[in-house]
């Protein structure tokens, strides 16, 4: 990267907005726009193409909220720095304050843009689950990030069946296959409490994919997943859980 | 009683020159508009003004007492009182003879006390409160005094032509005293409660005017940034462009700015509608598509003002942008039985679905409120989902 000039990736979903910023990032010395794109997706795979130093990322955008997308580029090692931009979300403004993350009010003026993409840096996952958490859109990720090798693969979390932590990792088992993620249970369980359901200490089922839950003649209850075919563990105390849920379907 | 915020047209004739530019045609986007068309449309905006009377009634305390109403309730309430004063009579009396006799006496008192007060009404008004107040109580002592003497005048020539009615009073002073007395006091229990009772209805109506309008003020502030952002972009790549969107929202604020309790005419109130999604369209360009149906008859009807256009801010807000492919907002606008029928549709995905009701249901209540205190029942708000649509249905009497 070159360390006197900073390469910018601009992302948002209103055409003027993009163009607007466009035209700020080349009036400014030492700053250059590498690429342009209106969603979240289309950003991810940007970062991994173009290496940007920055990027430019509105807030509310269809699809992938801008803070889901920084989400999965914080788990990137050769992670960018990320300014958000926004016009008015009144939830998340607090924690940018108070997370130290850079953001922008549009409509941008040129000093400040310069100053916040000179000053921008790389946001913690920490920052941003905390910035995530405060904005009611996306608190709850629709995405769960694979890393593989130096580029992210996206699992919307509909195809999620369920997650699995081993001694180290947690895998994350999907229609597509499964993969292993670096992420703790405990967290999932709390971000996707609306939709899956902790069966046993070590999974966390989602609530999509069950189909029946079976008992074994030695006492045990086992659970079956939709499109799998071995059945899952159910821990003693969420039997309860588990039959008050299929019995409210 | 009417509803306090009914819309009463108080001039019908002249001053209202409606012009029917521009009516977008079923499946016609917008953008296709002249804008020099859409312009001109709005330069006549301002005249269109409709006078208002949000209370039919004046602001004097004493209620109109020749409506029909009001007459059975005084009847009713004299009744009462008539029973009250009829058990009240000591033991030996016989209870039905006393009761139609304090009753017939009462009813005459009353109905002539409501005449009295229904002529003079207009000129005690321009009075000040405690004035005609006193003016009132006077007026109701004077006639309980002149009905009490002619009771009295008619019983005693009765007896002078040896026709015994056992009707009719025979001790003159205690008579006529002792109905100065009850009336003295009902009269004034009475203007005391026709004055709190006012004064109660108008904080009601107050406080009804003070929400609307700190409602009505609330564009959403993600719009208007959003479209500040776009005109500081058009300044330099389109300025024609950027002139006419600040055109537009200038207009837009000016509608959310005047008086809240103001109707609007339906030809104004879609005109606000366009002008709004024009920036919207300017803003999310191919993502969004508007399907407008509105029925021509509807174009002299009378809605409150800015009912129709949060709907729309909604269905963008909540259906459109956060849809990755953009989609369309159906709007239809119907006569049905006397009835204008509105209806707003917009996308719904499960993604969107999440979060569309928070925002949204502030804005519907808000509509709902103020069909309903201009409507009362008649006006009504309905939200149907179906499998992958949202519509809002506006339902409200036809009136010009």
């Amino acid at each position: 990267m070159n360390r006197s000039e900073l390469n910018v990736l601009i992302v948002d979903d209103e055409s003027h907005a993009r163009e607007r910023l466009e035209r700020l990032v080349g009036e400014l010395p030492r700053c250059k726009v590498v690429g342009l794109c209106g969603t979240g997706l289309e950003a991810l795979d940007l970062v991994n193409e173009l290496a940007p130093s920055v990027v430019l990322l509105d807030i509310r955008m269809p699809g992938m909220s801008g803070i889901e997308a920084a989400r999965h580029l914080s788990t990137l090692s050769e992670a960018p720095a990320v300014v958000f931009t926004t016009a008015y979300d009144e939830y998340a403004m607090e924690a940018f304050d108070t997370q130290a993350v850079g953001y922008l009010l549009k409509p941008i003026r040129k000093e400040r843009l310069d100053k916040a993409l000179h000053q921008a840096a790389r946001l913690t996952a920490t920052q941003l689950k905390l910035v995530a958490a405060s904005d009611p859109e996306s608190a709850q990720r629709q995405h769960i990030a694979v890393r593989v090798r130096d580029s992210l693969r996206l699992i919307p979390v509909k195809d999620v069946q369920f997650f699995r932590a081993d001694q180290k990792y947690v895998s994350v088992y999907h229609t597509g296959g499964e993969d292993l993620i670096d992420e703790s249970l405990t967290e999932l369980t709390e971000e996707f409490s609306a939709e899956f359901l902790r069966i046993h200490r070590s999974i966390l089922v989602s609530v999509r994919y069950l189909e029946a839950v079976e008992k074994e003649r030695a006492g045990r209850h086992f659970v079956r997943i939709r499109g799998r075919e071995e059945p899952l563990p159910v821990g003693r105390r969420q039997v309860g859980n588990l039959k008050r849920l299929l019995r409210g379907r | 009683m009417r509803p306090a915020l009914k819309p009463q047209p108080m001039s019908k004739s002249g001053a209202i020159k409606l012009n029917d530019t521009g009516e977008i045609g079923a499946g016609e986007s917008l953008d296709r508009r002249r804008p020099g068309t859409s312009m001109n449309t709005r330069a006549t905006t301002s005249s269109r003004r409709i006078a208002f009377d949000p209370a039919p009634q004046d602001d004097f305390f004493l209620p109109d007492f020749c409506a029909a109403r009001m007459v059975l309730s005084i009847v009713l309430a004299l009744e009462l009182l008539a029973l009250t004063l009829a058990l009240a009579r000591p033991s030996g009396t016989v209870f039905l003879t006393e009761l139609a006799r304090i009753s017939l006496f009462m009813q005459w008192l009353g109905l002539t006390a409501a005449a009295a007060l229904c002529y003079s009404r207009r000129w005690l008004a321009k009075l000040s409160v405690p004035v005609a107040a006193l003016t009132a109580f006077s007026l109701l002592t004077v006639n309980v005094v002149i009905v009490s003497e002619v009771v009295f005048l008619l019983g005693r020539s009765l007896a002078e032509r040896g026709v015994i009615v056992s009707f009719f009073p025979d001790s003159h002073w205690t008579f006529l005293l002792r109905n100065v007395g009850i009336s003295a006091i009902v009269s004034i229990m009475l203007l005391r409660y026709f004055f709190v009772a006012h004064q109660w209805s108008l904080h009601v109506r107050a406080e009804a005017r003070a929400r609307i309008n700190a409602l009505q003020a609330r564009i959403r502030p993600h719009f208007f940034f959003n479209t500040m952002n776009t005109i500081a972009s058009l300044t330099r790549t389109d300025p024609s462009r950027a002139e006419e969107a600040v055109a537009d929202l200038a207009d837009l604020f000016r509608a959310t700015m005047r008086d809240s309790v103001e109707p609007s005419r339906m030809s104004e109130e879609q005109e606000l509608c366009r002008t709004y999604l024009r920036i919207e369209k300017l803003r999310l360009g191919d993502r969004l598509t508007i399907q407008w149906q509105m029925a021509d008859a509807l174009t002299l009807g009378i809605v409150p003002s800015l009912t129709i256009q949060p709907l729309l801010e909604n269905a963008i807000h909540h259906g459109i942008e956060p849809l990755d492919g953009g989609g369309t907002v159906w709007i239809t606008g119907e006569l049905s039985d006397d009835d204008i029928v509105i209806t707003v549709t917009n996308p719904v995905t499960e993604m969107t679905g999440r979060f569309i009701r928070p925002g949204n249901r502030l804005a519907l209540e808000n509509i709902r409120e103020r069909l309903s205190l201009a409507y009362g029942e008649r006006g009504r708000v309905d939200v149907t989902e179906e499998e992958g649509s949202y519509t809002v249905t506006l339902r409200f009497p036809y009136e010009e």
